[in-house]
């Protein structure tokens, strides 16, 4: 039995990190790509945050259709890589993007007037000017593949269900054989699997990545050293020669394209756009036939999925639609209550920070699921108390994304309006009023958008839970409900239409409420100002 | 210059940052600097010599590896609203007005009237020239208005000492001038605060136009006095004057 959990736990984690190496690797791409010509920002950064408010539920189908068809014995292997790479890829690209974005433009126009290469734009400015972005995001990504993992590895086609080797699955078999003993090794093997991943990887990475960082302080001579940090240390030096280099990153890249890509000295905006639509082309031409052929079977499929909204009662829908909303609203202001704090503790006590973060980034990346049946447990009671498990359960998977970003906005504080504080002996609350609540907003918007999609995501395991013949549900109506319901009726065309409504309704929030909340923070604040 | 006539001491202070291998990179080592009462003490030096990190250290926001300093006769231990710093940059807040950021230097302050605080905003608006601006925002406000919110804003609180860090560096010349002659006009009128000034520059020519004595760092890491020169030219200073430029000249040549 420990042999089949240690097999399945090297299964997960080799999908994950290809998962994971394919995010990072597209997130590079498109981001730098993106942050790299106005032109392409306007067309690629609306479709990424559209894909990215697309619930994941909403991707399975599709992938599935696409790659277990496609790719026959690899199929389900790849369909689960990429389902876990929906999971992981859009908060890289977003910071590499926004990485990409904040390189000054005077290091730009140095590129530009000593002509580098393509190659040496990428590998001396691009790439390590991203790479602290890149490593800072990886936990997040980390926690949510884990969060989506038993998800990820079941991969319904149809009727028919396939599950692909795993943890996940396999602490799912053991759930529904009731083997407890079973699900807690598998548990406990993937917690520790994590902190060594943490440990042995993330951390000499993120020390590593500290070199990269233009505005990281230098801690004062006399203070120790947290013992964790000396610890890190210690690891970084046994395996530095598995280090992670941009250079050779860089290099590799030299070695993967040769000649061509690397004497073309700079992609022009034509070319940009000729590829661009090259692309298109090529969409048209492979994809336009078979879609012209199936042109019936589309049609039904439409019609199908329209009876479905009629069938199921639009009234109803918005009613689910409504309580699933309110509970998104409510989760947000917990994950906020929760993050201001402890982000603001932290960013001030350099003590505190040292040992807590790394702590709390081990925590961050312990899959969730792992505490489902605690909670699903303990909020049984009444209506209320199924609510606030529901509720908690939407917030563990997306709290991270609160946290980090308000940590981050704190992080921005310049040491001399930090000294400012100082000087002026402002309370902690003065402080933080004026100081450091304005410095973070901008990045805390960012933070509960894209928790926002984080708890919509999780709507659907959040408000109906099953597990081992066990149902933990909310008792009221809810999207996520009637979308798991539907799922197991296996009713095709009522889920695509919810999957539609919610990915309409995301999407408009997204536009309506949340771009003017983070345009009036910006404008209210005159960050754009900033002196 | 007797204990009496001291206001600010450093005593054989040590300074530095821990490096990755564990060692200390040291600053400054065992240096002695007197601030003298109703003195404008320049120092002068190349980038990097630890400038800023002493004017740190004598404002209580750094406490010292090693060695004390003595405010007025006792040691200080972190900052007080006895003395001010204003930074290379103006450091105001973008989101509140100028009023609101001349205030907050005063938002702690239990020993006044919340009139007291206002009339007191409205005197430094007045002396700096900006009484006009109050409710503006500084994005509104030109770099060298800017500066003068941030002098405001550091002379608020009745400091007895007052700490510039490069508070030319980031203007154009004709602004920092007028901004060097509003400092030297503060300077003289002795009913306003503060008593003493300390002024970091690698900039020699302001320094001279300002400073009664000039204490020039440099030598390497841990950075040493290497010159300690009184500047004994009547004011207002004449830039194009024959003894000006020989003293310039001759600092110039103690830090190359």
């Amino acid at each position: 039995m420990l042999w089949e959990v240690l097999a399945a736990v090297a299964l997960s984690w080799a999908r994950i990190a290809a998962a994971l190496a394919l995010s990072v690797l597209a997130a590079i791409i498109v981001g730098i790509y993106s942050g790299m010509s106005r032109r392409v920002d306007r067309v690629a950064i609306p479709i990424l945050d559209v894909l990215q408010s697309v619930p994941i539920l909403g991707f399975f189908p599709l992938a599935v259709y696409v790659l277990a068809r496609a790719v026959p014995i690899l199929g389900y292997e790849l369909a689960s890589i990429f389902l876990i790479f929906t999971c992981t890829f859009w908060n890289l690209a977003f910071a590499v993007y926004e990485g990409a974005r904040s390189i000054p433009q005077s290091m730009i126009e140095v590129a530009e007037l000593s002509k580098l290469s393509l190659r040496d734009r990428l590998g001396k400015i691009y790439v390590p000017a991203v790479f602290p972005k890149i490593v800072d995001q990886l936990p997040a990504s980390l926690a949510n593949a884990f969060y989506f993992l038993a998800a990820s590895e079941v991969i319904a086609l149809g009727e028919a269900e396939v599950r692909v080797a795993g943890i996940g699955t396999l602490i799912l078999r053991y759930l529904e054989l009731g083997y407890h003993a079973g699900i807690a090794i598998g548990l406990l093997a993937t917690a520790l699997s994590i902190i060594a991943v943490y440990l042995l990887i993330l951390m000499p990475l993120i020390s590593y990545s500290d070199r990269y960082r233009f505005d990281i302080a230098q801690p004062p001579a006399g203070q120790r050293t947290p013992m964790i940090m000396e610890l890190y240390t210690r690891i970084k030096s046994i395996h530095a020669p598995l280090k992670l280099e941009p250079r050779r990153i860089a290099g590799l890249t030299h070695r993967v394209f040769p000649t061509q890509l690397v004497n073309i000295r700079y992609v022009g905006s034509d070319i940009k756009r000729l590829i661009f639509i090259v692309f298109i082309i090529v969409l048209l031409v492979f994809a336009g036939p078979r879609i012209y052929a199936n042109i019936g079977d589309v049609w039904t499929a439409v019609s199908s999925v329209a009876g479905a909204g009629v069938r199921l009662g639009l009234l109803s829908i918005g009613e689910a639609l409504a309580y699933s909303f309110s509970r998104v609203l409510v989760c947000l202001a917990l994950m906020l209550a929760i993050s201001l704090p402890i982000a603001y503790i932290i960013s001030e006590k350099p003590r505190v920070r040292n040992t807590l973060l790394p702590v709390l980034q081990i925590v961050a990346s312990l899959p969730s699921p792992l505490i489902f049946p605690i909670i699903s447990g303990f909020f049984e009671g009444g209506t209320l108390s199924r609510e606030l498990g529901a509720i908690l359960l939407m917030s563990l998977g997306s709290v991270w994304y609160v946290f980090y970003s308000t940590l981050g906005g704190f992080n921005k504080v310049h040491e001399e309006y930090r000294e400012l504080a100082r000087l002026y002996k402002l309370s902690g609350f003065n402080k933080f009023r004026y100081i450091y609540l304005p410095f973070a907003t901008p990045s805390m918007v960012t933070g509960l958008i894209t928790a926002t999609g984080g708890a919509w995501n999780t709507v659907i395991v959040a408000e109906r839970l099953g597990e081992g013949g066990r149902i933990f549900e909310i008792q009221t109506p809810g999207l996520g409900k009637l979308m798991s319901t539907l799922a197991e009726m296996a009713d095709t065309p009522g889920l695509v239409f919810t999957v539609i409504v919610m990915t309409v309704f995301v999407i408009l929030v997204n536009r309506i409420l949340w771009r003017n909340l983070y345009d009036y923070s910006i404008k209210a604040l005159r960050i754009h100002e900033q002196l | 210059m007797s204990n009496s006539e001291i206001l600010l001491e450093l005593r054989n202070v040590t300074h530095g940052y821990s490096l990755r291998a564990g060692s200390t990179l040291k600053v400054i080592e065992n240096l002695n600097i007197q601030v003298g009462y109703g003195e404008f003490l320049g120092i002068v030096g190349p980038s990097g010599c630890g400038k800023s990190t002493i004017l740190r250290i004598m404002a209580g926001l750094i406490k010292p590896l090693s060695g004390a300093v003595i405010f007025r006769g006792e040691v200080l231990n972190g900052t007080t609203p006895r003395i001010s710093l204003m930074h290379q940059i103006p450091t105001l807040l973008p989101w509140l007005t100028v009023r609101e950021n001349i205030y907050l230097a005063l938002t702690s302050r239990r020993d006044l009237s919340e009139r007291e605080k206002q009339l007191k905003v409205s005197e430094l608006l007045e002396l700096v020239e900006l009484s006009g601006y109050g409710s503006a925002y500084p994005y509104e406000l030109s770099g060298g208005m800017r500066q003068r919110v941030a002098l405001a804003r550091a002379l608020v609180t009745d400091p007895d000492l007052l700490l510039l860090d490069e508070p030319f560096s980031n203007l154009d010349p004709l602004t920092s001038l007028s901004l060097i002659r509003e400092i030297e006009g503060m300077w003289f009128d002795t009913t306003l605060p503060p008593i003493s000034v300390v002024m970091v520059s690698h900039n020699i020519e302001e320094v001279v136009m300002l400073a009664d004595r000039v204490i020039v760092l440099g030598g390497g890491r841990p950075a040493k006095i290497l010159a300690e020169v009184p500047i004994e030219l009547p004011r207002p200073r004449n830039k194009k004057s024959e003894e000006f430029y020989r003293l310039v000249d001759e600092l110039f040549s103690l830090i190359s």
